[in-house]
């Protein structure tokens, strides 16, 4: 785009689709028996909009949501009395911040960066029962012999697993009784899997923290390419830290003394 | 602002940074399921309520409708029907424009640039008192009280170089972007084209424009022909590199089947 019009979009269009885009919440108009009577609304709420995303995990938790908002006082087809209310869920103390989720746009890790412009603070020691399989925050991407997958702490995609058996039969030469010994049963990693998942993720972590190839040309020592910076390594620090948590996991599930010719193998 | 906005409580919030970030905490407890913060509806801005220059003729795809342009018939509805603003039909579930990202950006968008542009003064230009005063009064403050611009650009991985893009090392991030990128470039000429025939017409735009206009920056803004080719170039490239990506993935994916079927 020439220069002119990317400074008249800078002045005029840009600055206000930012503002919506970080500032903006949805609501679903419901009448007083929780049906919906019509589409989502979009909000910029003053004041509301001052309020800072917690993570949904394990209320009560440091740095976790205390707060909730819906519309109230509306009726069908008519929001004229209507109003935003923002609710306690726990008691909160004098001086405490509140917090509300922010909703699927915050998680994982990459998406809150791309929708909100900041990485968010999730725990990654979060309890297993606490994690909510429909909006797991922690997610790092794992590439595997050029394929792209997504893990978190707590699960493997099952085209994951086979994709790390099928590399490991390749490495190896087994006989057939040897890999149904290994294969196991039917939804659990056999634990040849298993450490050669967990290496990979081991590796792809330590990659993450090595100082990145600068590619293209910019003006390095500007503020603006600073704190751009700042936010790509707060991310690839979070996915550091959810890989290295996923090869932690996956190694817990290699027996110490395999009797799998496999697990000897590998 | 709470009194500004006719927000409740008025006095239990506070604006702070003392953990380093902006954020709101209590200056006193409350309990749970007491309420924090309400606020009307008529305090926000909406994006079922764009402001008159904004005639919302952008369907699902975010691009224009060119029977709603003309003023003609959509799929045997007739375009004024379709969009009226009469009673009842501002709130029809079927109205799936109200879904497209692109769409409701562009209308909130169109709301805050009105606010910008206008000012404190009313459509028809007259001065405003009352009730509105206060709303006005609070906006102002509250946007006084945004981040800057330039914090604002380089927090959004969208306004991100290549160079800054490729050290975050994560592919759902740059594709994310990418996404992103166009649907912005769609909400860009949206506003653009909108907000060009609302200069036309005999809208009074306050102060804001008129600076805008007697800079040149206006006209140039508005200049949809350069800006629409440049955005269809660019998406011409994208669709190129998404096909050549597909191939390569296919191939990938077949690969893998065949050793898998080989050693089994």
């Amino acid at each position: 785009m020439p220069d002119v019009h990317n400074n008249v979009c800078s002045i005029l269009m840009l600055p206000v689709l930012s503002k919506v885009q970080t500032r903006a919440c949805r609501v679903e108009r419901t009448c007083e028996d929780g049906v919906q009577w019509g589409p989502p609304l979009r909000i910029l709420a003053p004041i509301f909009d001052f309020i800072n995303h917690g993570s949904s995990a394990g209320s009560g938790r440091e740095g976790s949501a205390n707060a909730s908002f819906r519309i109230e006082n509306e009726r069908m087809c008519d929001m004229h009395e209507a109003r935003l209310v923002v609710r306690a869920l726990r008691d909160i103390s004098e001086g405490e911040e509140v917090l509300i989720d922010y909703g699927d746009s915050a998680r994982p890790a990459w998406r809150c960066l791309t929708s909100y412009g900041f990485v968010p603070d999730y725990d990654i020691n979060v309890d297993d029962d606490l994690v909510d399989e429909e909006h797991v925050e922690n997610v790092a991407e794992l590439w595997m012999n050029g394929l792209r997958f997504e893990v978190d702490p707590h699960s493997v995609p099952f085209d994951l697993v086979e994709v790390a058996a099928a590399q490991a039969l390749l490495d190896h030469d087994y006989e057939d009784d040897e890999l149904e010994e290994a294969m196991g049963k039917k939804g659990v990693i056999p634990p040849f899997v298993a450490r050669a998942l967990a290496k990979r993720a081991t590796l792809a972590a330590f990659n993450l923290i090595t100082e990145p190839e600068m590619v293209g040309e910019e003006d390095w020592d500007s503020p603006d390419f600073v704190h751009a910076s700042s936010l790509a390594a707060l991310l690839r620090w979070s996915q550091h830290n959810v890989l290295l948590k996923f090869a932690d996991n996956l190694k817990r599930l290699i027996p110490s003394t395999s009797s799998s010719p496999l697990s000897k193998a590998e | 602002m709470c009194e500004l906005f006719k927000a409740t409580p008025v006095d239990n919030l506070l604006l702070t940074t003392s953990s380093g970030e902006r954020g709101v905490i209590l200056r006193n407890s409350v309990k749970q399921n007491e309420v924090i913060l309400s606020i009307p509806l008529e305090s926000c801005f909406r994006d079922d309520e764009p402001p008159h220059w904004y005639e919302r003729r952008y369907g699902d795809d975010g691009m224009l409708n060119e029977g709603v342009a003309s003023g003609g018939m959509l799929n045997g509805i007739a375009v004024e029907e379709l969009y009226s603003d009469a009673e009842g039909e501002e709130h029809d579930i079927t109205d799936y424009e109200r879904y497209n990202p692109s769409a409701w950006a562009s209308r909130l968008a169109a709301s805050l640039l009105d606010f910008e542009l206008i000012g404190g003064r009313e459509e028809d230009g007259s001065d405003i008192d009352g009730d509105d005063d206060d709303l006005k009064s609070g906006r102002k403050m509250w946007q006084s009280l945004l981040p800057n611009k330039d914090i604002l650009r380089s927090s959004l991985p969208v306004h991100w170089g290549e160079a800054v893009l490729s050290t975050s090392k994560c592919t759902a991030l740059e594709l994310a972007v990418d996404s992103a990128y166009f649907a912005r470039a769609n909400a860009v000429m949206n506003l653009a084209e909108e907000l060009r025939r609302g200069l036309n017409g005999d809208h009074d735009w306050g102060e804001g424009a008129r600076t805008l206009e007697g800079n040149g920056v206006l006209g140039i803004a508005l200049d949809m022909e350069a800006l629409q080719r440049k955005c269809h170039d660019a998406l011409d490239i994208v669709s190129f590199v998404l096909f050549v990506s597909s191939f390569l993935h296919l191939q990938q994916q077949c690969l893998m089947f065949i050793i898998m079927c080989a050693q089994f």
